[in-house]
């Protein structure tokens, strides 16, 4: 019987902790101008970085900007040789969708992962260029700036359709796909695993997160105890590098109950056992968590991953009476606990077999006797 | 600053900070570099054996042209070098001949005939087309400028319907011509309706091979020696 009891006990203790597919991963808007040649027909790459011309020719030089990360919109500017110098004048093959505003050419669709945009094909040298009137090099400059398609519009109405924003080069200039992702984990405590409800999908679509993107998912509570009971939220997070805690540090988060109810408001690692609310034996919840990525960050929070777990806890009234009930030891960190109980029980079951033993050598010799 | 307006000012600054601090999203910047570096100019002379440079002009003398007669054959052989480093070259020379007047006072016949030999001398062609001496062609000529009393011929180095580049550093082409010949029927009447310097005058053209965006010599002349 003994043995039973310890089997039991040892069955409850896998529930504790739950992994999800949910994590939160910053995205990021990596392009890159990458410059080609037609050779014979066949595009090739352009590595004549100073070529030697002659006036008049036309050197076949095809740039192109590429997107290698999240969608983003696109704006280029050229510089060739001076700035009297109108490089539309030179270029053949030029983009029919870059339209001009102000100094800048804007790629007048969203450029989309993986895709390419081409400037143009070729470029001339003038006829009447001399080594006199321009030293002896003649430069062709090209910029591309890219600024996240998520949560903004370009306005071309205005003056800067990009609203005064200055892109910057991204902080990761190798955009790599991690399939080994931080997920979101969940960690019950105080048996509330009994009583609370996260689906294994909680939060998965913030694994692309952009400035100015909002995340909605929800929470089930029953209270499932005799008592009235109080549940309670904390966020911990091993955040392996300052500006994972820092974006974690940003992060706005609301919690609402079913009835609409606001619960808490404000930054995610400021809730620290939070209280959700207090139920009455068997009363239902649906808590709605809003998380928000401010749309002010900056390229510092690109490309980040931070690991969050979402630690629900409760105490009812029978704590408040002091009986406290024994909290369940957790799953693969607590093995120390079924050992204990392990050796007690195997003592208790040996106490017992010498007891029945010597019971039964009574009984032999009463019966001798 | 009173109280009420440092409040102000403090609102204002931090509103300033807040809007900045919003206008921030990710991005990326790049810049691609190209530079063209130019090639050495086209370089070009003219040399003439026998001939010399007079110290302070453009005229070449030559002591046995000095005082020709009538059919008289003196040497001449103007050869172009290429003098560029790096550049090769389509070279052209336009040869200008003064004229007379066969009859009448307008001047209407070359006074000399250019040949592709001196010995004998046997004269080149004068329709468009004709040969100069070996690696040169006849590709243009003139009428009669009544004014200057010149005409005017244009060979390039090559064929009719196709330049010969001309390497750099320095080297040259075979003479344009190699001797004229004084008109053999000139009278004293028809010379005095020539120029009092009846000089002939050779101008060297060349221009690069690369970057043209013409192939036929008439049209890469009109770019080596455009008129505007």
């Amino acid at each position: 019987m003994f043995f039973l009891v310890v089997m039991s006990i040892s069955g409850i203790y896998a529930l504790a902790n739950q992994s999800t597919n949910g994590a939160l991963v910053t995205g990021i808007v990596d392009i890159e101008i990458q410059t080609f040649k037609l050779d014979n027909g066949q595009e090739t790459k352009y590595n004549d970085t100073n070529k030697t011309v002659m006036p008049g020719e036309t050197v076949s030089i095809r740039p192109k900007v590429c997107n290698l990360a999240e969608n983003c919109y696109v704006r280029v500017k050229v510089d060739y040789i001076d700035q009297n110098t109108n490089f539309l004048d030179y270029v053949t093959g030029f983009s029919d969708e870059l339209e001009k505003h102000g100094e800048y050419y804007y790629y007048n669709r969203v450029l989309n992962t993986g895709e390419t945009l081409k400037i143009f094909d070729t470029i001339k040298i003038p006829n009447n260029i001399t080594k006199t009137s321009n030293n002896k090099t003649l430069k062709l400059e090209i910029v591309a700036q890219a600024i996240q398609e998520k949560n903004f519009e370009p306005d071309y109405t205005a003056g800067d359709p990009w609203k005064n924003v200055a892109p910057i080069e991204c902080i990761n200039s190798s955009f790599i796909i991690n399939e080994n992702k931080s997920k979101i984990s969940i960690r019950y405590e105080d048996n509330t695993n009994n009583d609370v409800t996260v689906n294994n999908n909680f939060f998965e679509k913030m694994a692309t997160s952009m400035p100015g993107d909002s995340f909605k998912d929800s929470v089930e509570i029953k209270n499932n105890n005799k008592y009235n009971t109080r549940y309670y939220l904390s966020i911990d997070t091993n955040g392996k590098i300052p500006e994972e805690k820092n974006l974690l540090n940003n992060v706005d988060i609301t919690i609402t109950n079913k009835d609409g109810k606001v619960i808490y408001k404000g930054k995610l690692l400021d809730i620290n056992k939070t209280l959700l609310g207090e139920y009455t034996p068997n009363e239902y919840d649906k808590l709605n968590f809003t998380v928000s990525i401010p749309d002010g960050l900056g390229n510092e929070f690109a490309k980040l991953n931070p690991d969050i777990s979402f630690v629900f806890s409760s105490e009812n009234d029978n704590k408040n009476n002091n009986e406290t009930t024994p909290s369940n030891p957790q799953t693969g960190d607590k093995i120390e606990w079924a050992i204990t109980i392990f050796l007690t029980s195997s003592i208790g079951l040996i106490v017992v077999m010498i007891l029945g033993y010597r019971e039964k050598q009574k009984k032999n010799i009463d019966s001798i006797n | 600053m009173s109280r009420k307006k440092t409040i102000i000012v403090a609102i204002v600054l931090a509103l300033v900070l807040l809007i900045g601090g919003l206008i921030a999203y990710f991005t990326d910047t790049d810049t691609a570099t190209n530079q063209f570096t130019l090639g050495d100019e086209v370089e070009i002379s003219i040399t003439e054996t026998g001939w010399t440079k007079t110290t302070g002009t453009t005229n070449w003398t030559n002591s046995s042209a000095l005082g020709v007669h009538p059919g008289v054959t003196v040497a001449k052989d103007p050869k172009i070098s290429n003098d560029s480093e790096t550049t090769p070259a389509y070279v052209f020379a336009e040869v200008i001949v003064p004229c007379y007047a066969s009859t009448g006072t307008t001047a209407d016949t070359p006074l000399y005939t250019l040949n592709d030999s001196s010995d004998p001398a046997v004269p080149l062609g004068t329709t468009v087309g004709s040969s100069g001496n070996t690696g040169w062609t006849l590709i243009s000529v003139s009428s009669v400028n009544i004014t200057d009393k010149t005409i005017t011929y244009v060979y390039a180095w090559g064929t009719s319907s196709e330049m010969t580049s001309l390497a750099a550093s320095t080297p040259t082409t075979t003479p344009v011509f190699s001797s004229v010949t004084v008109a053999p029927t000139l009278t004293a009447a028809q010379k005095a309706t020539a120029s009092a310097t009846p000089n002939i005058v050779v101008n060297a053209y060349g221009i690069q091979t690369d970057g043209l965006s013409v192939t036929a010599p008439t049209a890469i002349y009109a770019l080596a020696h455009p008129t505007n």
